[in-house]
């Protein structure tokens, strides 16, 4: 921070006297969270990935048996340690009790889904209902998410819930690992949406862990509107009704954005619409015209659509401005 | 010069500074108010989500432009180069009328269209059938993106016309014989330390500056092209690359470029500590980084696991140790926990967890073993 400013600022009576010693007691240390929390973060992932890579190389030596019961203590470990210095369950927002809680939870829970996997692979426990293999591990995660408090957790739950459904939803997979010109994918995928946003909307409405709801919603959003642009596409003949769905829920989006006054969604819905909207002006262009006067107008239509589109966010950027909020 | 008036910059930062002096708890909501109020900031710069948005849908709009130029031009090469000339000149008139009338500052918008004026430049050059000289391609885009950080006082043209001013000297430099090829990277090197202490010392002359980030910016990449023509792997494959034969055969030559690979990072960190200078100790963080697999690349003493194994217990317990050490204030550093409810730092961490760890979709082969990768995002953080 500038000293000088805000010496200025305090001769100009706009800070108080104790305003300024804060800033300068402040002034005095650096603080290296980013770098040390940066280089744990960066030393863990090292460290995991490999320990994966030696087991993997000498599992013939240490044996399947050593290596799960290896696993489950330490498993069992990290929750023991959770458990003890956990605070219990409650409905409101908690914080992590000390620095590592975090970190040894989000551990424990990796290893508990590493573990299942595990057991499935090498001793074929669940046999060939793989849905349950993913299912047991899925309760338990909502239930350490709920219990802890733990968003990260309640990430990975929502992965295994969609895992459960039989969709991948991170932000690398979602495009790359999904069949979305199969129909029961995209039926799978909205039926999921739908869920996560009601979920979400409960979780508000009953104020049980109200902070969750935007990992609900941002999970629930992005998966709903996947899917619609996958029906637009993917349905040929009946493309336009595709369309009104997915005109509906933008409409529906653009409305809570506003409420809530969200850029995030905001900027995510108006973007999703875009592509739709784009799509079916592309299908009726290169229908209605041949050759080259199609593609004069396809390309007209993009900057045209392009500057409308920057046009309306400015003018919601403004609406918005006086709350900012995610 | 610069299109923006000093008092509108000046105002941006100290609403820049107070609000985070907000967040650090250190002033109340009263004085911030106050402050706004005292000095309003006049300038343009959305919501950071809308500017991303704006950024893209700015790109969409030039691009296809662009392609209705190129459509209607595509019949001889002059006219190819004659209309990306045209385009880069629409755009800066572009850019400059929405700075002018609507003071935007970062909006996204005007970022896209700085961007596309050198990219469309830089595309003329490529279409003259790619007989186009570095020396003069780099000379043209040190006056273009000069001006344009002049004029914009914008960071990232200012990277640029940094980077074209070191491609410049290099290619200069190198024309002159072989002796001025050997000492080539040393050259390099004096220069961009010069470059450093230069804009190091411009940027803490007087309090504030409307070239700021501009100094940040080009002092941060003086520090990595410092790096950069000392190392070993640099200096060897370039020199093979460009000269055909390495610079690094005789034992002293060598040596050198070794002492520089590994030593520049370790003294980064440790000027830093001294100067209490974060940039200094996270370029060096990173270069370390750079220097272990500089060093791997020739001599990979362990197997990739064993190395990984050891560097994650070292970063854990060091960066453990001195998060414990560091819960109270020792010679000015401290680990400050960031308070998380001004940044949603959760939420995107939560994010990367899941897509780093996340189950994968249909279940059928079971679980593999040893597919984790360990990239990682590096030192994350604004510089």
């Amino acid at each position: 921070m500038d000293g000088d400013l805000f010496k200025k600022l305090l001769q100009e009576n706009l800070i108080t006297e104790r305003e300024f010693e804060n800033v300068a007691q402040h002034q005095k240390t650096v603080s290296l969270f980013v770098e040390l929390r940066s280089v744990l973060y960066l030393g863990i992932a090292f460290f995991s990935t490999a320990i994966g890579i030696l087991i993997y190389k000498h599992i013939e030596t240490i044996g399947h048996d050593v290596l799960v019961i290896c696993i489950a203590l330490v498993c069992v470990a990290c929750f023991a340690y959770c458990f003890k210095f956990g605070k219990g369950y409650t409905n409101e927002k908690l914080s992590s009790p000390n620095f590592l809680f975090d970190y040894i939870l989000l551990l424990g829970c990796l290893l508990l889904l590493t573990f299942i996997g595990y057991i499935q692979f090498q001793y074929n426990v669940f046999g060939n209902r793989w849905g349950l293999a993913v299912f047991i591990p899925m309760l338990l995660l909502f239930a350490a998410a709920y219990y802890f408090d733990h968003i990260g957790v309640l990430s990975l739950a929502i992965t295994n819930l969609a895992a459960w459904v039989g969709i991948a939803v991170t932000p690398t997979r979602i495009l790359r690992e999904n069949d979305f010109d199969g129909n029961r994918t995209i039926y799978a995928a909205i039926l999921l949406g739908v869920g996560l946003l009601l979920i979400s909307i409960f979780s508000t409405s009953k104020k049980m862990k109200a902070h969750f709801s935007f990992t609900y919603k941002n999970f629930g959003a992005h998966i709903l509107f996947i899917a619609l642009l996958a029906g637009l596409f993917h349905f040929e003949p009946a493309y336009f009704v595709w369309f009104l769905v997915l005109a509906c829920f933008s409409f529906l989006a653009f409305r809570h954005a506003i409420k809530e006054r969200s850029f995030y969604f905001l900027v995510i819905t108006a973007l999703y619409a875009w592509i739709g909207l784009s799509y079916v002006i592309i299908e009726l262009l290169t229908s209605t015209s041949d050759g080259m006067t199609g593609l004069y107008a396809v390309f007209f239509y993009f900057i045209a659509s392009g500057i409308a589109f920057i046009r309306l966010l400015i003018y919601y950027n403004k609406i918005l401005k006086q709350h900012a909020n995610l | 010069m610069q299109i923006y008036n000093p008092s509108q910059l000046y105002n941006r930062h100290v609403q820049e500074q107070a609000s985070e002096a907000v967040e650090e708890h250190l002033l109340s909501g009263d004085s911030f108010l106050k402050i706004k109020e005292a000095y309003p900031d006049s300038l343009y710069t959305p919501n950071f989500f809308i500017r991303i948005a704006l950024a893209l849908l700015t790109a969409v709009a030039v691009l296809f432009s662009a392609g209705i130029f190129g459509l209607m031009f595509w019949s001889s090469d002059e006219s190819i180069i004659i209309s990306l000339v045209f385009l880069a000149l629409i755009s800066y008139a572009a850019l400059e009328l929405f700075v002018q009338k609507k003071w935007f500052y970062n909006a996204g918008v005007d970022n896209t269209l700085m961007v596309a004026i050198p990219v469309f430049i830089v595309a003329a050059f490529f279409v003259a059938d790619f007989s186009f000289d570095t020396r003069l391609l780099s000379a043209v885009m040190i006056l273009l993106c000069g001006w344009l950080c002049l004029r914009f006082t914008d960071a990232f043209m200012a990277v640029l016309c940094y980077v074209f001013f070191f491609i410049f000297l290099f290619t200069n430099i190198i024309q002159f014989g072989s002796l001025a090829r050997m000492v080539a990277p040393i050259l390099m090197m004096v220069c961009s330390m010069a470059i450093y202490i230069f804009f190091q010392r411009l940027s803490a002359a007087g309090s504030f500056n409307s070239y700021r980030g501009c100094h940040k910016a080009i002092t941060l990449s003086a520090l990595l092209t410092f790096y950069i023509s000392g190392n070993y792997f640099v200096v060897n494959k370039l020199s093979i690359e460009l000269f055909g034969a390495p610079l690094t055969t005789s034992p002293l030559m060598a040596g050198i470029f070794w002492f520089f690979t590994v030593s520049i990072p370790v003294l980064y960190v440790a000027f830093g500590i001294v100067r209490k200078d974060k940039m200094l100790i996270r370029t060096g963080l990173l270069l370390i980084a750079a220097a272990i697999f500089t060093v791997r690349y020739y001599y990979a003493i362990f197997p990739l696991e064993i190395t990984m194994f050891i560097a994650g217990m070292l970063m854990i317990t060091i960066s453990y140790a001195l998060i414990r050490y560091l819960r109270t204030p020792k010679y000015g550093f401290v680990f400050r926990i960031k308070n998380a409810d001004t940044i949603p730092v959760e939420q995107v961490e939560s994010l990367i967890t899941a897509d780093r760890f996340g189950t994968t979709a249909p279940v059928d082969t079971g679980f593999e073993f040893g597919g984790g990768s360990g990239g990682g995002a590096g030192a994350s953080g604004k510089f």
